[in-house]
């Protein structure tokens, strides 16, 4: 039995979705989990900040690492990105491709992520108000699927809730698996150039909801 | 200068074609980028009311394939 998402972790998710829609990306990714966390008004969004993981910086570190809108996606699906310096060698020059593709179908085009965006089993993780329908698949209205990545975190936000006997998943649990720096992805990438380790920042988050004895 | 560069790169890439990790990357590359082109034009002609039919004998495929391969992803319409 996983134990169920809380109001504070399903409020960081929807932040999540908001955060990435705003970023013109096509999916949910750890990135934006991260991006949600640090801005959100629970006690391990304050522990992130307290570590200098605000949420300046972060947005900062995924405009770095995912320069515009037009390359987001790339990482985003399990098919990965585009490998440029593969099609490179056979005489593809990605760029090319992606200019004129992009002035016949607008930025972006190109990156929409096809085995990311719509597949079924990435949206078996139901949060309550959080349940896509056929109809509301739009890239304008509608709800973002997560990656297998930000998925990952949120059923080792699940692992985390039982290892503490807690009776929800919240959104210290969550914080906890997206600082994980086993998963790989981007969260940890953003963590490690903002010269944060992950043990600090465990204790830190893991010290504001220890209970007061 | 740009001779001795021209020659670098023709070895390498003489070196690259007969690499299977570098050629099997190109191919899975290669298949990704027209997997994305696929989705982007099957779209765009079903916005502008193409039939499947239509669509799928300019891919050289069944209407069948086209449309159960894309008949989730775009939606009926």
């Amino acid at each position: 039995m996983s134990p169920p998402f809380s109001p504070a972790l399903r409020e960081t998710v929807m932040q999540a979705q908001r955060q990435a829609r705003g970023l013109g990306h096509g999916c949910i990714g750890g990135e934006h989990l991260l991006l949600a966390l640090a801005g959100s008004w629970t006690p391990a969004g304050a522990a992130l900040r307290e570590q200098g993981v605000t949420p300046d910086q972060v947005r900062a570190q995924i405009q770095r690492l995912l320069p515009g809108a037009s390359r987001a996606a790339r990482d985003a699906g399990p098919a990965g990105p585009i490998d440029a310096e593969a099609l490179a060698t056979i005489g593809i020059d990605l760029e090319a491709v992606r200019a004129r593709v992009e002035r016949a179908f607008g930025p972006g085009a190109l990156s929409y992520p096809v085995r990311c965006s719509r597949r079924p089993a990435w949206r078996r993780i139901r949060l309550p108000g959080h349940r896509p329908s056929r109809r509301h698949r739009s890239r304008s209205g509608g709800h973002l699927p997560f990656t297998t990545r930000a998925k990952q975190m949120l059923e080792c936000a699940q692992r985390e809730a039982r290892a503490q006997q807690a009776t929800t998943a919240g959104a210290d649990h969550l914080a906890l698996a997206v600082i994980a720096t086993d998963g790989g992805g981007m969260a940890p990438a953003i963590l490690s150039a903002l010269g944060v380790a992950e043990a600090p920042l465990r204790a830190a988050i893991l010290d504001r909801y220890r209970p007061a004895s | 200068m740009l001779t001795d560069m021209n020659t670098t790169l023709e070895l390498t890439e003489g070196a690259a074609s007969n690499d299977p990790d570098t050629g099997l990357r190109a191919v899975a590359a290669l298949r990704t980028l027209t997997d994305r082109l696929e989705l982007l034009q099957v779209e765009n002609a079903r916005r502008i009311g193409w039939s499947w039919q239509e669509i799928a004998s300019r891919l050289g495929v069944s209407k069948q394939t086209v449309h159960r391969k894309y008949v989730r992803l775009i939606g009926r319409k």
